[in-house]
């Protein structure tokens, strides 16, 4: 971890959906090449606020700064999107294109890359993500595990500065879990800046080097996934842990 | 009276002839309101003032009958831009914006069927709205489109027969003249039903042909 | 027998004689209400013109109500051979080709054909001369049959009714029109300001005749006997004099 301004910072998010209030005063600090691994029951607002940060939702106040320049929708927003790269939960690739063009469209077309040099970064992130011989393949030829990796890669092409993770695995069959961990985990010892919002306890503790829990809209606890893990400071934390691992 | 085979096979020549100018303007018609339609369907989508004049122009245009639409530019119009529209301009004129404002239901309908994550992927790339609409959504729109797309072409083949009101002689048309001359009804009529279905059956098995293929490619 | 039964009896009763009365007596017309002088639509909705009077009037002789419908222009035949109606009068120019589906009465009226132009027309004078030119006429007409033999016409436009071909040259789109003499001078006469004119006959006179169906020879007969009655006892003089002036 460096000490540097933090990569990604987040400062007294609030965000409700109708009468409901999801973000409640969320602050959060990201260093860079930091692994972040968030983790929480269901509406604890996790998800949301991984999505506030590209904001795929409109945090209603409270202030995201990317390498210490504010996110501001009116200005910047698309700057900001192509550094930071999203993978969801139910993978989201363009089924109508080839898994090569899926990869090369944003940079193409956003970045304004030549199609020689994004088919070239992209079959490098396919190889990386153990997939290079499926680049002319469609996704709907591929299995869930196989998706989400290209999925990964999509996103890596666009050279991000940090990568978001919300759920990645969770839509996966069990076999295929560990070939995602794997891409997720390479990732992180090249020394990629990750939030990962997960329930894969395994994963954290291997690879994350600081464990968010949030509750009811609060980030209740945070810190090295050992001590965490092993020795929670907080009731909620530990009636949460205590149900998962 | 006996039924005469006779006239349907000699009626045959004439009517085709109308036929042809029904698929004539059909197919023009429908090219200019898929391109109308896709336009409105969009607005209809978006936000600011062109999403209330594209309302105002899908619910007028459903909510009035194709004749009166014929009507109104047909011996309306020039009154406002002070000369004569030939009939066949409006006839594509009129066809045209009817067929637009029913393409346009079904380009939106088919937009939204479109799962928002594949918008909400695009956007977290750094596309822009506009990008993400001609990339991602409407080349997967267009496929899931194609059989209501495919109807409108049938309906309108059959409401194209409306144009004759201004003289123009499409396949109903030269039905009605011949019978103004042979004054044998049901054979004609039984002609003129058949040219339309072998046009709209025609129609229904190419649409099949497309989806097939667009299956199988995607 | 209960009161209320004996009163629905004595309703029913007069219902089943007014009916079988009735239903002897009237004689079923239709026309097409778009052919001023001889068939329109008067200002208070009523059908009226040269037409309705004559076929009154042959009612009247014969003993009979006559009830009209107003119905589109080639629905006419049709009907009349599906036997929906008794008679059509609709000045139906009485043809050889038409005379092989339904029978006519004897002529009710003589007419011929013109061709209406704006009125700044130099050039159109005769049929002939419609060559190279757009012609409108109503469809499946004398004036669409005359027009369709013209050699080297521009192009002919049929509209469904009269009012509609007329508009046509009003507004150019066409430049003339192919009707008969009579209705022409009717539609200019109702339309002061229309820069309409015609030129006069441009071909040979043609009859009128009331159509019945090929099987009904005996109401035929019935209506040639009305008709020549008409013309005997001046009733006929005296509606021709109402809508075309003294003969």
């Amino acid at each position: 971890m460096v000490s540097r301004q933090p990569m990604i910072e987040v400062r007294n998010l609030y965000k409700r959906f109708g009468n409901l209030e999801v973000l409640k005063g969320v602050s959060l600090s990201v260093g860079r090449g930091e692994v972040v691994v968030v983790i929480g029951p269901s509406g604890s607002g996790k998800s949301t606020l991984l999505r506030c940060l590209n904001y795929l939702e409109t945090p209603d106040s409270g202030q995201i700064f990317l390498d210490g320049v504010e996110v501001d929708p009116k200005r910047n927003l698309r700057q900001v999107r192509q550094e930071m790269g999203m993978v969801f939960q139910s993978f989201n690739l363009f089924p109508h294109m080839k898994v090569l063009d899926n990869i090369t469209l944003a940079p193409q077309k956003v970045r304004g890359t030549d199609k020689e040099s994004a088919e070239k970064l992209a079959l490098e992130l396919l190889a990386k993500v153990g997939l290079a011989d499926k680049a002319h393949s469609y996704p709907g030829e591929l299995s869930g595990g196989q998706r989400q990796r290209v999925a990964i890669a999509r996103a890596l092409a666009m050279q991000p500065q940090v990568m978001l993770f919300d759920e990645p695995t969770s839509a996966l069959d069990p076999e295929m879990i560990g070939e995602v961990l794997e891409v997720m985990k390479k990732l992180a010892l090249e020394g990629s800046t990750m939030i990962v919002v997960t329930h894969e306890m395994g994963f954290a503790r291997e690879v994350g080097d600081r464990v968010v829990f949030m509750d009811d809209g609060h980030i209740i606890e945070e810190g090295p996934p050992r001590e965490v893990f092993s020795n929670p400071k907080q009731a909620r934390t530990r009636e949460f842990l205590s149900k998962i691992l | 009276m006996s039924f005469r085979w006779d006239l349907v096979w000699s009626s045959m020549p004439m009517l085709l002839q109308g036929a042809r100018l029904t698929v004539q303007l059909t197919a023009i018609a429908v090219f200019f309101g898929v391109i109308i339609g896709t336009i409105a369907g969009i607005a209809r989508l978006s936000k600011g003032p062109q999403k209330y004049i594209a309302a105002v122009y899908i619910d007028f245009i459903r909510g009035t009958p194709l004749l009166v639409q014929t009507f109104i530019v047909f011996y309306g119009l020039p009154g406002i831009i002070g000369q004569p529209i030939p009939a066949y301009t409006a006839a594509v004129l009129a066809l045209s914006i009817n067929s637009g404002a029913y393409v346009a239901e079904i380009v939106r309908a088919g937009i939204q069927a479109i799962d928002k994550g594949q918008t909400e992927a695009a956007l977290s790339l750094g596309m822009t709205s506009a990008q993400t609409m001609r990339y991602i959504i409407l080349p997967q729109a267009f496929r899931q489109i194609l059989p209501p797309l495919g109807n409108e072409f049938i309906a309108l083949l059959k409401d194209s027969s409306l144009v004759s009101v201004i003289a123009l002689e499409e396949l109903v048309r030269k039905g009605q003249i011949i019978i103004g001359r042979t004054f044998r009804p049901f054979e004609v009529w039984l002609a003129v039903a058949l040219i339309y279905l072998v046009m709209t059956f025609s129609v229904s098995r190419i649409v099949d042909f497309l989806e097939k293929r667009v299956k199988n490619g995607v | 027998m209960k009161k209320t039964t004996a009163l629905l009896i004595t309703l029913l009763m007069m219902f089943a004689v007014t009916s079988t009365v009735l239903a002897q007596d009237v004689l079923k017309v239709a026309t097409e209400a778009g052919f001023m002088p001889f068939e329109f639509v008067a200002e208070d909705g009523q059908l009226t013109g040269f037409d309705m009077d004559i076929i009154k009037a042959i009612g009247d002789k014969l003993g009979m109500k006559v009830q009209i419908d107003n119905i589109s222009w080639d629905g006419l035949i049709p009907a009349l051979q599906n036997k929906v109606y008794d008679a059509l009068i609709a000045g139906i120019t009485i043809t050889p080709e038409r005379a092989e589906s339904v029978s006519f009465s004897d002529p009710y009226f003589e007419s011929v054909l013109t061709i209406v132009v704006n009125q700044n027309n130099k050039d159109i004078t005769s049929l002939d001369s419609l060559k190279g030119k757009i012609a409108a006429v109503q469809i499946s007409t004398t004036g669409d049959f005359a027009a369709e033999e013209i050699e080297g016409l521009g192009s002919l436009l049929r509209y469904n009714t009269v009012p509609e071909a007329m508009q046509n040259v009003i507004m150019g789109t066409v430049h003339a029109m192919v009707v008969d003499l009579p209705v022409a001078e009717a539609y200019l006469a109702a339309n002061p300001h229309a820069p309409l004119t015609h030129v006069g006959p441009v071909a040979d006179n043609e009859f009128y005749g009331i159509a019945v169906h090929k099987e009904n020879q005996e109401l035929l007969a019935k209506i040639n006997q009305a008709l020549a009655e008409i013309k005997a006892d001046g009733t006929y003089d005296a509606i021709y004099e109402k809508w075309f002036g003294a003969n």
